[in-house]
């Protein structure tokens, strides 16, 4: 029972808006007689812009009987020019040019038939394209294309008349292109504006339009600029401009307007909105009777499939919530597990932190040994500097004495020398002792001691430089020794220094390593804050679990009223 | 060490001794005193082309020029250094005899490889005149 009611106010107040009943009546009403205002309001502006058209066109006829219009494109030929070119046709026979040269090509309109044979003439004498023509009026429309040459030298090509259509119909917001010429090509007459209003048959519609300027004229030099348009053909276009002005006129005539043409408009909306109206209601009649039969039956089926979901939906959360308890307590085993192992890492790092620091104090340790060292390594390269020293000393010492037993050896020599002239001289003492007889006896006695004292001296300078010669060869092997010395000096030299170098170096690796130590103990100290830090966060984590398991039971009694409310919704619109 | 101490002569002398020992191509050679006229250092020699193997050159002795004969090729069968010069009397020219060194007095008993006197020396073929012109003993 209350869902029919339900239904039935849906109905009240939904269906006035489709057009049913009194609402809808009244509504659509109110958007008929708007759309007659406007409507109305259109019809005054177009009757209103007639009768200007009207004046103006009478104004004009006055006007252009003695306006003679200047062709765009002939802005540059002279008034003698022109007048020369046609002088010989009679005035209503000259044509008169009233459209725009964009390149070349020109819409002419109001050319009676003698002045297309004249500009044929023209054409077919090759003479510049120039001339004044009044715009017959009273004759009836002719639109006709000229073709130009282009710009600069302006001479006539052909001229065409054309069956121009309007491409301006239907639009609505004004009239973008005046002219569509048999080619396709636009032609735009002019800007105008939007259309004022379109009235009578379709046979026989005709539309005022507003131009609202010309083509690359100003506002100043035009006068005005109306354009009146039927379904064949074009009624009339007008330009008036100052004369010897740059301007284009293109007027024809236009069929007169029907008197009232409002009241004939007016009845045939009244009926067909009547009419609308009636077929509205009979279908919102329709529509609320299908709704009220076929309504319940989806609201019971819809209601039915709600239940049986959140019925559904209450196990599917259930059994979730069993999951996650099951998960959660595992997650709390892991949790456990995890603290354990946070202590167990933290004690680590305490024990690293006390490696760190007894490394610490043993590269203090050796770093003092290897300043030490170096101390040590350094003195012994003095010493051995000092030796070195000294057995350069030794050795130019040991070069002066084999220096000194080589002047020995020279003096040696010339005692040699001495000895054997010695022995020479006793020899020929004895010899001059035989020459003598008896009485060189003693001679020869004397000749024999120095012969004895020469053998002597002799022995003695043999034994000399037999000494000489041991020195010498002691000296030589001295200085080899020495030289050998010098030499295990230097090798002693190098090996100080490449030792005092490896001090430097095992000093740097200690010093790295105490910083290192350092760095290790800092570093396991914060490690172990941070662990500690970790540990009551797992300890957090675990006592947001247990909450949250707790906070499950409250779920799952959340899901059995939800269960409860399902039901008893089935038991309220009796489903099933 | 000290100088051996020279002996005194305040008894007669002895006689001298019998002959010049000298050294010469390895051989001892024994000259008798009344062979000899000067003994000394010799000078630089000038080898004769053609001449003998044991006459080593021409030499100067006291600003004259000495034939000098190699001793030690002559008698001893191996040329010697001709340091010494023997000036020899007794023999047909300025000659010399050409030693390595000058052993001293001794008496006539000394050993010695070879013993010349004035009869010995002017039998030897070298010391006839000519002999150098015929190449006596040499190559």
């Amino acid at each position: 029972m209350r869902g029919r009611l339900a239904i039935l106010l849906v109905a009240v107040l939904v269906l006035p808006l489709t057009g049913v009943g009194w609402l809808g009546y009244l509504s659509v009403r109110t958007e008929l007689v708007a759309g007659v205002d406007d409507e109305r309001a259109d019809v005054a502006l177009q009757a209103a812009l007639n009768t200007a058209v009207l004046d103006l066109r009478t104004r004009l006829r006055g006007e252009l009987s003695d306006l003679a219009l200047r062709v765009a494109h002939l802005r540059d030929t002279s008034t003698a020019e022109r007048e020369r070119a046609f002088a010989g046709l009679p005035p209503d026979q000259r044509p008169a040019f009233v459209a725009s040269v964009p390149d070349g090509q020109a819409v002419v309109a109001g050319v009676p038939p003698g002045v297309l044979q004249a500009l044929a003439a023209e054409l077919e004498a090759d003479r510049p394209l120039c001339g004044w023509l009044p715009l017959p009026l009273a004759e009836g429309p002719e639109l006709c294309e000229v073709v130009l040459e282009p710009r600069g030298r302006e001479r006539l090509l052909a001229v065409r008349p054309l069956a121009v259509r309007l491409a301006c119909m239907g639009s609505a917001d004004g009239l973008e292109r005046a002219l569509l010429l048999p080619g396709g090509e636009a032609l735009p007459v002019g800007r105008t504006g939007r259309i004022a209003a379109s009235f009578g048959s379709a046979a026989d519609r005709g539309g005022l339009y507003e131009l609202c300027g010309a083509r690359q004229a100003s506002d100043a030099d035009l006068g005005a600029a109306f354009l009146q348009v039927n379904s064949t053909r074009l009624a009339m276009l007008t330009l008036a401009g100052p004369l010897g002005q740059p301007s284009a006129v293109l007027a024809v005539a236009s069929p007169p307007l029907s008197a009232d043409p409002l009241a004939a408009r007016r009845a045939a909306l009244l009926a067909r909105a009547a009419a609308t109206v009636c077929w509205l209601a009979v279908a919102g009649v329709l529509l609320a009777l299908g709704i009220g039969l076929l309504a319940p039956r989806i609201v019971w089926s819809d209601i039915r499939g709600t239940t049986d979901f959140i019925f559904a939906s209450v196990d599917r959360l259930r059994e979730l919530v069993n999951r996650i308890g099951l998960a959660l307590t595992e997650h709390n085993s892991l949790l456990q597990n995890l603290a354990g192992s946070l202590t167990r890492l933290d004690a680590e790092s305490r024990e690293i932190a006390g490696t760190g620091r007894v490394l610490a104090h043993s590269a203090e340790q050796s770093e003092w040994s290897s300043h030490s060292g170096h101390q040590r390594a350094e003195s012994a390269q003095r010493t051995v500097l000092d030796m070195r020293d000294r057995v350069e000393d030794i050795k130019r010492q040991m070069e002066e004495l084999e220096r000194r037993c080589s002047a020995i050896g020279s003096i040696l020599v010339y005692l040699d020398h001495l000895t054997s002239e010695t022995g020479s001289v006793s020899i020929n003492a004895t010899i001059q002792a035989a020459g003598a007889g008896g009485s060189g006896r003693q001679l020869s006695a004397m000749a024999g001691e120095i012969q004895k004292l020469a053998e002597l001296a002799q022995g003695s300078t043999r034994e000399i430089r037999q000494l000489v010669e041991e020195i010498q060869a002691a000296s030589h092997a001295t200085l080899a020794t020495t030289q050998d010395g010098r030499q295990q000096v230097e090798r002693c030299l190098g090996a100080f220094e490449e030792v005092e170098q490896n001090f430097g170096r095992i000093l740097r690796w200690v010093e790295d390593t105490k910083r290192c130590a350092q760095g290790i103990e800092g570093g396991t100290a914060r490690q172990s804050d941070a662990l500690q830090s970790v540990s009551g966060d797992v300890e957090s984590i675990g006592q947001r679990a247990r909450e949250t398991l707790a906070n499950f039971d409250a779920v799952v009694d959340a899901a059995d009223e939800l269960a409860e409310l399902g039901r008893r919704v089935n038991d309220t619109w009796r489903v099933g | 060490m000290a100088p051996p101490s020279v002996p005194t002569t305040n008894v007669d002398p002895p006689p001298p001794p019998a002959c010049l020992h000298v050294r010469a191509g390895g051989a001892t050679l024994a000259l008798a005193w009344d062979l000899l006229v000067e003994t000394g250092a010799a000078g630089p020699l000038t080898p004769v082309p053609g001449a003998p193997r044991w006459l080593a050159g021409l030499g100067q002795w006291r600003g004259r020029l000495v034939t000098v004969v190699d001793a030690g090729q002559l008698f001893a069968g191996s040329s010697a250094s001709c340091r010494w010069l023997l000036a020899l009397k007794c023999v047909p020219c300025d000659l010399a005899l050409g030693v390595d060194e000058l052993l001293g007095a001794e008496a006539e008993d000394a050993p010695a490889d070879v013993r010349l006197d004035a009869t010995a020396l002017g039998r030897h073929p070298a010391f006839q005149p000519g002999a150098a012109g015929r190449g006596a003993g040499g190559r």
